[in-house]
């Protein structure tokens, strides 16, 4: 009998069906294999971010900070800008905290060179981003913080050099909030847009009584004013052109923002994520003149009309549809939610849907990002959570401070799946995150992730994904429109797949990530197009180009570097 | 009543018990130590900084009271009112899994009860948990199949679990059974619109609108959805009118809020010292009626001792304070104990607040103590304070009653 189960046919049917079974496992492998590790310890990271609290629980303190992710030094790689918070009233530091700029040395390895930069800023930091302001091919900083605001011109050789006051752009005595460089009139230079969250003085300074624990007050509870836009003059200056500009009429308690061209219209509009009030979206007339759509648009609310404490804000086009989406992260029992671009200037909010809220609900959220992290074709979202009430959990069961972020897997069908269980050791770390940004740190293929927690050293995850899926890396170079390509579409047509993507400056919680631009290419090797539209309305396209490679593409040459 | 009786008694017979009477003892004696140590840590001037004594006294009954609770659904497994107000702490404390966990104990030992079910079902919802609300919701209806606005229930939180096409077979189901109200129209927009339907969707959001004008959250649907047929001047319209009416879906999440007293803009206390003192005060004059009827007067006797003495920790802390003092002569009364006690607490909570509440009370331990004269003044004034409360005038007829007999 086992002789006669031993036989060929037997054995061949065993083979045949074991086959059968592994390649209808494959996919599912494929999708379940997101797998990010800690490597934060190794790093040579010695950053430690502090609210600047003394117990006074000023709101200032729950919404700092941002960072950004850029190569301040154009040697290939992504360097680490991490925002710090300053002494508030009634605290003191023996050193005064201030912001910390690594330089990428390669294999996850840091070096802090905030001192040789010049970029140790030790205002109290909310908000940054990083962006060619003066095209002369290198990335400036702007920070917004609580106080005067500072804008960093790069040198050119590692070191920055503070313009604030000759650019004009210090935003007077605020709390900031997010931040991002746009070219709002497609003049070929990046002017800028500063949120602003709350009106606050010392005097003015309000707290809560929850369950008999002092706690941080709302934005409610204070007075709102609008948001800031800055045209560029193309000298060094900047003018402030809120009012003209039609943001100017519009108050708001602003976060998180992203510059997005939604409506595909080859002119860039701002979202800027509100707390505690609808959301609003800015739309391009292509003048730099705005309208504010977001409730005519549906972003405004939920799918139900109800505002959220509105935190980050990120887009991508999560169904390769050739629309940009949006994904914003809100307060907890506020599920995260994810805006569908339905064309026409419209957006549903399809998030239970499709599982987009899924793990965000019992959490306050805050950075957030879409990013292919298994170069599968479809953008998955990472969601950094963390609460703002350091006592929450002694007055809550299900709530605490630090916090598990979140990590939701595209399926490729249009819906996500919560796969924070699963996705290795760097998805255990209970933090209390803010900003959350990705790219690829160690340059090998994939997009990594840098998270700034409060009071607390930052995390660094390392994408260990293991699959055979292809990629390309995409660097635009501006030569008639703005230099690091801000507002460009790009269109990367891979095995018949269509994925856009848009290069932004800001984004996230108040932070900025993603100058280059990233696409998983699943098994194909070989990318049919690559589109390029520039803001100033040009295209470039080019055809086989191969992948597994960071390619830059300048503006108005068929060629690649 | 199970095994666990007895435990409020603080004397008992066997080593067992002894222990368990130590370890009791010794924990009160930690408790109250540590309390003390948290009174006595230096104050400087007073400042929203400083924690109040009302504050305090609310960490006194937040200490106490999971024991109380905890032990009398212990004791009463099947007692739905003990649950309820077990459920009712949590929820103030914001303990979901805690009260999640004592609803579906109760649950399975009373599997038919509509009003567990309901319980759960909100609970589930409020946090999110949609697939269990639905599925608590489903089974109340199947307890309570004529309960028709458990259809509306169920549309919605499958609508927020994104099951819109189950949503609209639900309502469709409600047709057949009762007319649809206007929220039912609204829950059948909303879904038609999820699924992209805009004519469906605009034909029952319509509906809402002309059943009910005053049905203001409808203009946000329906400026959704004539944007969508594009229609942008009706959208307008009705995104204006949205706009302009006072928004109570996205408002008045916080609760009460205190303001122009100092800086502090909300402050859950005055709520929370009153639900707690509420709670506890309930949970004994119950509790110690379900002792009594079950033949175990010790336990209803110490449960009662046990909440005096909660009362009396936090009134050492913050003393006079007027819904601690009502709840407790509130409990004297009901529990026909002390009612010479009951009019001097309820006298200190009118000293401290004239609410109708505090005169209500007072008014029923003057009766107790068979003072008509006084009880009917002191109720007189809890009526002129709250005229429209149909209890408070009752009773003060039906004391005025009994007195001109």
């Amino acid at each position: 009998m086992i002789l006669a189960l031993l036989n060929k046919s037997f054995l061949r049917f065993v083979v045949i069906a074991g086959l059968v079974c592994i390649s209808f496992l494959r996919p599912l492998q494929a999708k379940e294999s997101i797998t990010f590790t800690d490597v934060t310890d190794k790093t040579g990271i010695t950053f430690k971010h502090t609210d600047g609290s003394s117990g006074k629980f000023y709101i200032m303190e729950t919404v700092t900070a941002g960072l950004a992710l850029f190569d301040y030094d154009n040697d290939g790689d992504i360097d680490i800008y991490f925002l710090n918070g300053a002494a508030l009233k009634g605290t003191k530091y023996d050193k005064p905290p201030k912001n910390a700029l690594y330089r990428n040395d390669g294999n996850f390895k840091f070096t802090d060179v905030t001192e040789q930069s010049g970029l140790g800023d030790t205002g109290f930091g909310l908000g940054v981003t990083a962006g060619d302001y003066d095209n002369d091919g290198d990335k400036d900083i702007y920070i917004n913080n609580f106080g005067p605001n500072v804008l960093y011109r790069n040198n050119g050789d590692g070191t920055f050099s503070d313009v604030t006051k000759k650019a004009g752009v210090d935003n007077g005595n605020h709390v900031g909030a997010g931040t991002c460089f746009l070219d709002i009139d497609k003049d070929g230079d990046l002017d800028l847009y500063v949120a602003r969250y709350i009106i606050f003085s010392y005097d003015e300074h309000k707290v809560m009584n929850i369950r008999g624990y002092l706690s941080y007050s709302a934005p409610v509870d204070y007075t709102h004013l609008s948001d800031s836009l800055y045209r560029n003059n193309g000298d060094g200056t900047f003018t402030d052109v809120s009012k003209v500009s039609g943001i100017g009429g519009h108050k708001g308690s602003g976060m998180g923002m992203v510059c997005v061209d939604y409506d595909n219209d080859g002119d860039t509009d701002i979202f800027v994520a509100n707390d505690e009030m609808e959301n609003y979206l800015f739309e391009n007339d292509g003048t730099g003149k705005f309208e504010q759509v977001g409730l005519m648009a549906g972003v405004a609310y939920d799918f139900n009309g109800k505002y959220y404490g509105s935190m980050g804000v990120d887009c991508g086009d999560y169904d390769n549809d050739g629309l940009l989406d949006f994904y914003v992260t809100s307060f907890d029992r506020e599920s995260a939610t994810l805006y569908k671009n339905l064309g026409d200037g419209i957006f549903e909010d399809i998030t239970s849907s499709i599982g987009a809220g899924k793990g965000t609900y019992e959490n306050l959220t805050w950075g957030t990002g879409f990013a292919d992290f298994d170069n599968d074709g479809d953008r998955d979202i990472f969601v950094a959570a963390g609460h703002l009430q350091p006592d929450i959990a002694k007055h809550s069961d299900h709530l605490t401070y630090r916090a598990i972020n979140q990590l939701l897997m595209n399926t490729g069908d249009g819906k996500f799946v919560n796969i924070t269980k699963t996705a290795g050791d760097g998805m255990k770390v209970k933090q209390c995150s803010r900003y959350a940004g990705f790219d690829d740190l160690d340059n090998d293929g994939d997009v990594d992730a840098v998270i700034l927690n409060i009071r607390s050293k930052p995390t660094i995850l390392r994408n260990d994904t293991v699959n055979n899926n292809h990629w390309i890396k995409i660097r635009l170079k501006g030569v008639k429109s703005n230099r690091d390509g801000i507002g460009a579409h790009v269109k990367v047509t891979a095995g018949g797949l269509v994925q856009l993507d848009e290069v932004h400056s800001g984004r996230g919680y108040q932070g900025h990530h993603g100058s280059r631009l990233y696409f998983g290419l699943g098994k194909n090797k070989m990318i049919e197009k690559i589109e390029v539209r520039w803001i100033g309305g040009g295209v470039d396209v080019l055809k086989n180009v191969k992948a597994d490679q960071s390619i830059t593409i300048t503006e108005g040459k068929k060629t690649i570097q | 009543m199970n095994a666990h009786s007895g435990h409020f008694q603080q004397s008992d017979g066997d080593s067992m018990g002894k222990k368990v009477f130590l370890l009791s003892t010794l924990s009160m004696v930690i408790a109250h130590l540590a309390i003390a140590a948290f009174f006595i840590s230096p104050s400087s001037a007073s400042s929203i900084f400083d924690v109040t004594a009302e504050q305090k006294a609310i960490r006194v009954l937040e200490q106490h009271l999971p024991m109380v609770t905890g032990r009398l659904v212990r004791d009463f497994p099947n007692n739905i009112e003990l649950t309820k107000l077990a459920v009712e702490f949590h929820r103030y404390r914001q303990n979901y899994y805690k009260a999640v966990k004592v609803l579906e104990r109760a649950l399975r030992l009373n599997p038919g009860n509509y009003d567990l079910c309901k319980s759960l079902a909100e609970l589930a919802s409020e946090n999110g948990d949609y697939e269990k609300a639905i599925k608590y919701w489903e089974k109340a209806l199947s307890i309570q199949p004529d309960d028709w606005k458990l259809y509306n229930k169920i549309a919605d939180a499958l609508i927020s679990a994104g099951k819109y096409a189950k949503a609209i077979e639900k309502l469709e189901a409600k047709i057949k059974v009762s007319p649809l109200s206007a929220r039912s129209y609204h829950l059948l927009g909303l879904a038609y619109m999820q699924l992209g339907d805009y004519e469906k969707s605009k034909e029952y959001l319509e509906k809402v609108y002309k059943t009910d004008p005053e049905y203001f959250k409808i203009h946000y649907l329906l400026g959704k959805v004539y944007r969508r047929l594009k229609q942008p001047e009706k959208a307008k319209k009705h995104m204006q009118l949205y706009r302009k009416n006072p928004n109570e879906e996205s408002k008045g999440k916080k609760g009460p809020i205190r303001r122009g007293d100092g800086d502090l803009v909300y402050d859950q206390t005055k709520v929370e010292i009153d639900a707690f003192s509420v709670i506890l005060a309930r949970l004994c004059i119950l509790g110690s009626e379900f002792y009594r009827l079950s033949g175990n007067d010790d336990d209803a006797k110490a449960l009662f001792e046990k909440s005096e003495d909660i009362f009396e920790q936090g009134l050492v802390v913050a003393p006079g304070q007027a819904d601690m003092c009502r709840e407790l002569a509130f409990m004297y009364i009901s529990t026909k104990n002390k009612p010479g006690k009951a009019v001097e607490f309820a006298k200190k909570a009118v000293e401290r607040r004239g609410s109708a509440r505090n005169y209500f009370v007072l008014g029923l331990a003057y009766n107790e103590n068979a003072n008509m004269e006084q009880a009917l003044s002191a109720l007189k004034k809890a009526v002129e304070l709250e005229p429209g409360n149909k209890r408070y005038k009752k009773t003060y007829n039906k004391i005025k009653r009994k007195k001109m007999k």
